[in-house]
């Protein structure tokens, strides 16, 4: 059962923030060509549980294979604090990097292991 | 004692690539505001052991507090390989080719408190 909280966050310099609910608890973490560089550990929400408070021009999209995530960076540090994309049935989502929640305690996180390098 | 090896790796878009020596038998994780967002696994190598093989118009770079560091990201992937300073070159582990980042012991270091 998802335990939703809501949580602010964003990138290292401050140029892009966003507040989201979410469940810390369905964390994952892909060892993929892509995740793997990023360190990401990504939880998934509704889009419409995700808003970005500040910072949409200051991000750079980055598409790759499919194409069909727009993983969002910012521009002037780099760092990757979440990415859009849709579930299978087309259901708009967002991916948080947790990593770049507020205040977030990185190792009270359990993330499920995903073989993305397999898909 | 572990030995220097030579590696290949870069950002993931390919923009950037780079070879490098260094020990990569331990990592250190650092837990500051800047590594714990990128999840960086960092070797650390002299200057000299260091080569970018492509990529330095794609590079954006970073610093912030004491602003020695320059971190080097990838303009179009997003992605930081290594930073450099003063002192030598930092490697992002994650982004050696067909890098093992479950191998290398890893060093904790309590950068927040830094």
């Amino acid at each position: 059962m998802a335990d939703m909280q809501t949580v602010t966050g964003g990138c290292h310099c401050g140029a892009v923030r966003f507040e989201a609910k979410a469940d810390l608890s369905q964390a994952m973490e892909c060892n993929c060509s892509h995740c793997e560089k990023k360190g990401f550990i990504l939880t998934f929400t509704p889009r419409a549980n995700f808003t970005l408070t500040k910072g949409e021009g200051a991000t750079g999209e980055y598409l790759f294979n499919k194409k069909a995530i727009s993983h969002r960076f910012c521009k002037t540090c780099g760092v990757q604090p979440f990415a859009y994309g849709k579930t299978p049935d087309g259901a708009e989502m967002a991916a948080i990097n947790l990593r770049c929640v507020d205040g977030i305690d990185i190792a009270a996180l359990s993330p499920a292991k995903v073989d993305g390098r397999r898909f | 004692m572990a030995g220097l090896q030579t590696i290949a790796g870069g950002c993931h878009c390919g923009a950037v690539r780079f070879e490098a020596k260094a020990d990569f038998s331990k990592v250190v994780e650092c837990n500051c505001s800047h590594c714990e967002k990128r999840g960086a696994l960092l070797a650390f190598t002299a200057g000299e052991n260091f080569r970018l093989v492509s990529g330095e118009a794609a590079l954006g770079e970073y610093r912030f507090n004491t602003r020695t560091i320059s971190h080097s990201f990838c303009t179009t992937c997003g992605v930081e390989a290594f930073a450099r300073s003063a002192d030598g070159v930092m490697i992002n582990i994650r982004c050696i080719d067909g890098a093992d980042i479950a191998a290398p012991e890893r060093i904790a270091f309590d950068g927040r408190s830094v």
